[in-house]
C-alpha cells in the first residue's frame, strides 16, 4: 500500500506541471484551478486500473485535465452566482507600486486572457494543447478523441478568432 | 520555447501566427498558474487521496456491519410484528368473555397477572 502511494506520488510529481498548465490555460486565473487539478489526480488514482496502455500516460492524464476543465466551465456557466474571476488585474492590485513595464505586461496578459476566454470551449482546448502545451496535432486529436481534420479546423478557426480579437493590440504586430 | 510544427498540414496554419504571440501565451499561462496554484500541490493531492481512502474503509466497515446485522434485524422485526398481531383484540358482540382471537382459537382461558394471583381459598377447606 505504501509502495503504491509512493508510486502514485511519483506520477503526481511527474504530471503536476502538465495538468496545472492545461487547467489554467482552459479556466484562466480562477480560484477553482487548484480544486480542478486535485480532482484530476483523484480521478486518475481511481481509474489507473482501467488504463490499458493504448495511449501514453500523459495523453491519459491530459485528457482527464481537459475533461475536468470542460466540466468546470459548464458548471461555471450554469452557476450564474459564481462570478468568473478572469481579470488578472484583480490579483495584482495588491502590489503597491508598479513600473510602466509591469503595467504594460499586465495589460498584455489581460488582453490575451480575454481573447482566450472568448474562444468556444472546443477551440480553446485545441489552442491550449497545441500552442501552449506544444502537443502534436496527432496527439491532440487522440486526447480530445476527435479526428485529425477536426483538430486542424478548430486550430485554424481558433487562431483566426484570436487574431481578430487581438487585431487592435500591439501583440499581433 | 518555439512552437514545433508537427506536420505539413498544421505548419501552414501555425506559420501565420507569430512566434512572439505563442511565447506570450505560454508566459501568460505560467504567470496565471503561479498566481492560482497554492504551494505544495503534490502534498495536498496525496493528503486528499488518503482522506478519501480512509473514508472508503469506514464505508466498507459500516457496509459489512449492516450486512451482518440485516438478518437479525429482519428476524427481530418479524417477531415484533407477530407479537403485535397476537395481541390484537378482535372483539365482537358474541365475544362475551372479552377473549382475544388467539385465546378463542387455542381454547385457553385468559391468563392475566391478576387472575394468576387471585387465589380462591374456598376450594381448600
Amino acid at each position: 500500500m505504501n509502495g503504491n502511494d509512493n508510486a502514485f506520488r511519483f506520477v503526481v510529481e511527474r504530471f503536476m506541471d502538465d495538468v496545472s498548465r492545461t487547467v489554467t490555460g482552459m479556466l484562466g486565473p480562477v480560484p477553482e484551478v487548484d480544486d480542478v487539478v486535485q480532482e484530476v489526480f483523484i480521478k486518475l488514482h481511481r481509474s489507473l486500473s482501467s488504463f490499458r496502455g493504448d495511449a501514453s500516460l500523459k495523453t491519459f492524464v491530459v485528457r482527464m485535465a481537459i475533461n475536468k476543465s470542460l466540466d468546470a466551465l459548464r458548471k461555471r456557466k450554469r452557476a450564474a452566482w459564481l462570478k468568473p474571476w478572469t481579470d488578472v488585474q484583480e490579483y495584482e492590485h495588491q502590489t503597491t507600486e508598479a513600473s510602466d513595464t509591469e503595467i504594460t505586461s499586465r495589460e498584455r496578459r489581460s488582453e490575451l486572457r480575454n481573447a482566450i476566454n472568448k474562444l468556444p470551449e472546443n477551440q480553446r482546448a485545441v489552442i491550449v494543447l497545441r500552442l501552449i502545451e506544444d502537443i502534436s496535432t496527432e496527439e491532440t486529436s487522440r486526447i480530445l478523441d476527435v479526428p485529425y481534420g477536426t483538430v486542424l479546423s478548430r486550430l485554424k478557426r481558433g487562431l483566426d478568432r484570436l487574431r481578430i480579437e487581438l487585431g487592435e493590440s500591439a501583440l499581433i504586430n | 520555447m518555439r512552437k514545433e510544427p508537427h506536420s505539413d498540414n498544421d505548419e501552414h496554419i501555425l506559420a501565420a501566427f507569430p512566434d512572439s504571440l505563442v511565447k506570450e501565451l505560454r508566459n501568460l499561462v505560467q504567470t496565471e498558474r503561479a498566481q492560482t496554484m497554492m504551494s505544495m500541490p503534490e502534498d495536498r493531492v496525496m493528503r486528499a487521496l488518503k482522506r478519501i481512502s480512509l473514508g472508503r474503509k469506514e464505508e466498507l466497515w459500516i457496509g459489512e456491519l449492516v450486512s451482518w446485522f440485516r438478518p437479525v434485524f429482519i428476524a427481530g422485526l418479524l417477531v415484533i410484528v407477530t407479537l403485535a398481531f397476537y395481541n390484537v383484540n378482535l372483539l365482537s358482540a358474541d365475544n362475551q368473555n372479552q377473549q382475544t382471537a388467539a385465546e378463542m382459537v387455542l381454547g385457553l382461558p385468559p391468563i392475566t397477572v391478576a387472575s394468576a394471583y387471585d387465589i380462591n381459598l374456598q376450594d381448600h377447606p
